[in-house]
């Protein structure tokens, strides 16, 4: 459940909704995928030897925002009292009818039904983020993985 | 899955770079508590043991999912320059990928219900033929099971599903230690 990889398709822009006021710019080459958020982006290293993806790294202003808690600052480590780097997490993206939908069947999805709307959240959105806010209908929910 | 509404208002998730019993840590905007990803309540801050309300969902394939719903709505990110972004030249379903990315050897379904925790592994799923009924604390529960889907699910006799989780058995043991399993 940490960050994994991800890569990027582009679709059609006349299908696009408009670009967010918040979105950066940045720069990627080939082998690189970024994901930009607000003012700060995740990115995503493919290995051309292999075509695995690793290590994404988070980067941008939103490191500066810290909470104090006594937290393990790894895996496996022991708790110490630390200022917690938190990172934005997305809030009320779009969906799309599945037929939109450019997923492979075997990605995994977290999956439910509220309000009569089944929804669909695709493992790998959330698994750089932890959690996503997102509303169905009237229901504040937050997909977590 | 976990509801955001709160005392009257929608709390705001953001990700915390810092663990709990090596589970993840998420911290609210509107407070700045920090809250247990799977514990699903605040651990420190203004809101802390304070619980949040679980929804259950269910982990699957986007296959199984859609062919069960074909309805569906999908929830998509934008990636720079506010372009769709998908993923779709990564395949779990690839022999080698699944090895490596799907090993349910020691995947399974984490069930707790009041006092008793209870993990069925996948292999052990396998071998029953699903809907499965067992007794959980009591609580009949009806297991549900696809290994295409990649997916488990519990619901009550009435068909309502019930909170769950998929879990590496040692996962889910880091939180209930003295869990059942089931065989």
């Amino acid at each position: 459940m940490f960050p994994s990889v991800l890569s990027a398709v582009a679709v059609a822009a006349s299908a696009l909704p408009p670009l967010p006021a918040e979105t950066t710019e940045v720069e990627a080459g080939p082998e690189t995928c970024v994901i930009g958020h607000g003012n700060w982006f995740i990115t995503t290293r493919i290995d051309s030897n292999t075509g695995s993806r690793r290590s994404v790294e988070i980067d941008g202003e939103s490191q500066q925002r810290t909470v104090r808690a006594r937290v393990q600052p790894r895996p496996g480590a022991a708790p110490e009292e630390i200022d917690m780097r938190v990172h934005e997490s997305p809030v009320h993206p779009p969906s799309v009818a599945a037929a939109a939908a450019h997923l492979g069947d075997d990605e995994l999805v977290l999956g439910l039904v509220v309000d009569d709307q089944p929804m669909a959240y695709p493992i790998h959105y959330l698994a750089p983020y932890e959690v996503i806010n997102v509303v169905v209908g009237s229901t504040a929910l937050a997909p977590t993985w | 899955m976990y509801a955001r509404r709160h005392g009257g208002r929608d709390l705001t998730f953001d990700f915390a770079e810092g663990l709990v019993d090596d589970y993840l840590l998420v911290v609210d905007r509107e407070t700045g508590s920090v809250w247990s990803q799977l514990g699903g309540k605040a651990i420190a801050g203004e809101m802390k043991d304070t619980p949040l309300q679980a929804t259950p969902a269910i982990q699957a394939t986007w296959g199984f999912w859609r062919r069960r719903h074909p309805e569906t709505r999908v929830m998509l990110l934008l990636g720079i320059s506010g372009r769709a972004y998908w993923y779709s030249d990564f395949v779990p379903g690839d022999p080698q990928a699944r090895a490596v990315a799907h090993n349910t050897a020691t995947l399974g379904l984490g069930l707790a219900i009041r006092n008793a925790a209870w993990f069925f592994p996948f292999p052990e799923l396998a071998e029953d033929a699903t809907p499965l009924q067992v007794s959980v604390a009591g609580t009949t529960v009806v297991l549900h099971f696809d290994a295409d889907g990649l997916t488990a699910w519990a619901e009550n006799e009435a068909g309502e599903l019930l909170m769950s989780v998929l879990a590496y058995e040692q996962g889910w043991r880091n939180f209930y230690p003295h869990t059942h399993v089931w065989k």
